[in-house]
């Protein structure tokens, strides 16, 4: 090493703290940024797919949401945390594409200075602004909210009734699966959907002896009506690989969901279309619909969801059994967020009953462990 | 191959760091011409100063009389006059009154071969008096003086003897420089340890980062004829602690208030294993430490032989002083080290390294309120809820606060370097202790 290379200490810049003296690379705002970053691929789908009203959407939900974060008097917090960002930027990828602004606006105001900040903040606040803010859109216009614009890949072959597959299901008779109802009412599908699976069956399925009907390869990549950002499957799962990868979100909540809304799809999907107990498709169910965004981007959010690993089960479990319920019983197949909300209510008996097993204590009867000397 | 075990739950991975030390040879620092000795360098009492201003000392001599029940003797690391008696803040905040010994005279042992004594014909409470006579200490940073720690436990017997070889914390790399560098000694001090507890298994246990040491200490095993097995384990921070090494050699957890003695587990440090084979074979007094100088400020991060109260300062120095600006310099390993202000602080027995951070190694957060994202329950490998006892803290429950496990807590820094808030989780629970201790004498009158 020569002289010049060498650096002479500057006292005056040497911090004095606490232990530990390192942090790990993650803070609010990486996981905030983090988080827009991860639904940006299905966002720019859903606006190849929807076009100037998806944009349209969109800007609003974030503008409104950021101003509102920037012109509230605080203490702590700014914009720059990208909090705000990401409230309005999720709230409104749950949106129709084709929503009313002044709704998107209205509700991206409310899930800032209501259900943020009311409470006192970021950490504060007791429930998930964004979902808060798509539940408060439902319940001022649902008509609006539950009317879907088909995607430009199915564009010719539109269905003016503005309802997305896992609506549309449910205004049939008795006794089909949801397949064979889509195709009842000559639902859509591209020639693309045709050859994948013609190929998939071919090459990789039949040989494990199983058949995929044609139908699923559209909703995987994205081309089905929906909310702006809910429908590539496939682009949200890259984003939440990249989440989860980051550890910006742990597995365990959205498995949970998974195993929930797989479980209750597969007891009642087909009961509520009279094919009885136990023929739920879940495959169908997890394809459309939003419930993959609402799996990784919803229910993983910190605010309102429990501290302890098991809470995070128990929770996500309780969420996706209750967006199946909802879908296959509730008034609305869309707008399973409420299902977050809804749960939300028993988080502090969920982080109550779940408490960790403490390191050297029984698990059993909770009392510190004793080892007897063994001569 | 062995088994890979691990820490069950929690803990964290932090970087590196500079580790790059760990594959050079460990040199010996320079003699300092000014030794600054504490004679607080355990847990426990201080040593009761024996030396006067202006009075000769030999190294070795012994300047500070273990005094009181936990408490070990301090020697003269270099020969010299006692200058002044002085008093000064030790790194991680105690008092302590320091003997500054300027160098002169001869050395009596520096460089000189010493013969191996023959202490298998000895009895067991020779060499406990042996140990204690060098002033031996834990030497992976707790400190507890070893007389102390090896004395018969009351409840009875130690089944397991655990050689802690995982490295106490990232950016350290002193124990693997020892279990390199020195199996030999470190199977004779497992010998040595073994015929003062008589456990049913010897182990030493290695982490990933460690484990290249393996094939030497194998060797050493077999040529000694050694009753000691290696563990691999994962590199996962805190491995190195007692509670979760113990959890993962014998299988066995006790909670974080009490002592891994009660499982019938003794674990030692490779330092202090080291120190131990010195005081016993050689009869040298512990003057000398191994440390770990690192960190990206560096300019030659390396694990060096230090005499006692030598200067950071001077360490530093030899390694090349600074090629970045370091934002922090901790004495101590990152996650639970002390930064200090000042170079002049003396090297102790519990000092495991001097490390220089720069800005970006910090990765420093701004406080905002926790955001309940549960990231310091999944990391506390106590299993405690950091997130918990700061709500409770906050509204000054100290009952609530003790049940919820307070004194279970290890310090291991895991929550606090996890906490994407930055809220100083580790700072508030060890006020917190002392808060909850004196409420606790309030309640009690
Ligand atoms: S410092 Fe204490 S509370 Fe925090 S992770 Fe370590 S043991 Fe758990
Ligand atoms: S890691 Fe920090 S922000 Fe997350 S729950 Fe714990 S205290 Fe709160």
């Amino acid at each position: 090493m020569t002289g010049s290379d060498r650096v002479e200490l500057d006292s005056s810049r040497l911090i004095v703290a606490g232990s530990p003296q390192i942090h790990d690379v993650l803070s609010t705002k990486s996981l905030n940024w983090y988080l827009v970053v991860a639904v940006l691929p299905a966002a720019l789908w859903g606006v190849v797919q929807f076009g100037l009203p998806a944009v349209a959407v969109l800007l609003t939900g974030v503008a409104t949401a950021t101003l509102t974060e920037a012109v509230i008097p605080k203490r702590v917090g700014s914009v720059a945390d990208g909090n705000a960002v990401a409230i309005g930027l999720v709230m409104s990828l749950m949106f129709p594409p084709e929503a009313p602004l002044l709704l998107v606006a209205a509700s991206a105001a409310f899930a800032i200075v209501v259900v943020k900040w009311a409470f006192g903040g970021l950490g504060h606040a007791i429930l998930n602004p964004a979902i808060a803010g798509r539940v408060l859109a439902q319940s001022l216009d649902p008509q609006a909210m539950n009317r879907f614009s088909m995607p430009v890949a199915l564009g010719d072959r539109a269905m003016d009734e503005g309802h997305t597959a896992a609506a549309m299901i449910r205004e049939m008779a008795e006794g089909l699966t949801p397949l064979e109802r889509l195709q009842h009412l000559e639902y859509p599908r591209t020639a693309f959907d045709e050859t994948i699976t013609a190929w998939l069956n071919g090459s990789v399925l039949e040989p494990l002896g199983i058949h995929l009907p044609g139908g699923y390869i559209d909703p995987f990549i994205g081309i089905a009506p929906g909310g702006i950002g809910e429908v590539s499957v496939l682009l949200l799962l890259v984003g939440s690989a990249f989440l989860i990868g980051k550890r910006v979100v742990a597995w365990h909540v959205p498995l949970a969901v998974f195993i929930g809304f797989a479980g209750g799809i597969a007891a009642w999907g087909g009961h509520a279309f009279g094919t009885g107990f136990f023929s739920g498709d879940v495959l169908f169910h997890s394809l459309h619909g939003g419930i993959v965004f609402l799996m990784f981007f919803c229910a993983t959010d910190n605010t309102a969801a429990p501290v302890t690993p098991g809470g995070m089960m128990v929770y996500g479990v309780l969420i996706g059994l209750s967006a199946a319920l909802l879908r296959l019983y509730g008034l609305y197949a869309e707008g399973l967020a409420v299902a977050v909300l809804v749960v939300s209510f028993f988080v502090p008996l969920i982080d109550y009953l779940t408490k960790p097993v403490r390191f050297g204590f029984s698990r059993r009867n909770g009392e510190p462990r004793l080892y007897k000397p063994r001569g | 191959m062995r088994l890979i075990r691990s820490i069950l739950k929690g803990g964290v991975y932090p970087p590196d760091g500079t580790r790059a030390a760990r594959n050079h040879p460990t040199w010996n620092a320079m003699i300092p011409a000014r030794c600054v000795v504490p004679l607080l360098q355990h847990a426990g009492s201080p040593a009761r100063r024996h030396v006067d201003v202006g009075q000769h000392v030999e190294e070795g001599t012994v300047i500070g009389a273990s005094h009181g029940y936990e408490s070990a003797r301090v020697h003269a690391p270099i020969p010299g006059v006692v200058t002044e008696i002085t008093r000064l803040t030790l790194a991680d905040g105690r008092e302590s009154k320091a003997v500054v010994i300027e160098l002169d005279g001869e050395f009596q042992q520096l460089g000189k071969s010493i013969q191996p004594r023959a202490w298998r014909g000895w009895k067991n409470s020779r060499i406990r008096e042996e140990i204690f006579h060098a002033g031996v200490v834990g030497l992976g940073g707790e400190g507890i003086p070893s007389h102390v720690k090896y004395s018969p436990p009351e409840n009875g017997l130690v089944e397991w003897l655990i050689i802690n070889g995982c490295e106490s914390e990232p950016y350290l790399s002193n124990d693997y420089s020892l279990l390199r560098e020195r199996p030999q000694q470190i199977v004779e001090a497992v010998e040595i340890l073994s015929r003062l507890f008589s456990p049913r298994r010897a182990v030493i246990a290695l982490t990933t980062h460690t484990r290249a040491a393996s094939s030497g200490l194998r060797k050493a095993i077999t040529a000694a004829d050694a009753r000691v097995q290696l563990q691999h384990l994962d590199d996962k921070y805190p491995q190195g602690d007692e509670h979760t090494l113990v959890r993962a050699v014998s299988g066995r957890a006790v909670r974080g208030a009490a002592s891994v003695t009660q499982a019938g587990c003794m674990v030692v440090n490779v330092g202090t294993a080291v120190a131990v084979y010195e005081a016993v074979v050689l009869g040298k007094p512990l003057v000398e430490r191994t440390l770990t100088v690192g960190g990206n400020a560096i300019a030659r991060p390396a694990n060096l032989k230090v005499r006692i109260g030598a200067s950071i300062g001077n360490l530093i120095e030899e390694c090349g002083g600074f090629k970045h600006a370091p934002r922090k310099i901790v004495i101590g390993g990152p996650m639970r080290g002390h930064a200090v202000a000042d170079l002049s602080q003396p090297v102790t027995k519990l000092t495991t390294g001097v490390l220089a951070l720069t800005e970006d190694e910090l990765y420093t957060v701004p406080e905002t309120a926790c955001v309940h994202c549960g990231r310091c329950v999944r990391a506390c490998p106590m299993g405690l809820e950091p997130v918990l006892l700061h709500l409770m803290i906050g509204q000054g429950d100290h009952r609530a606060v003790k049940e919820a496990g307070i004194f279970d807590c290890t310090e291991c820094g895991c929550c606090g370097f996890i906490c994407p808030s930055g809220i100083p989780l580790v700072d508030q629970l060890k006020q917190a202790k002392s808060w909850v201790r004196h409420e606790e004498s309030d309640d009690g009158e």
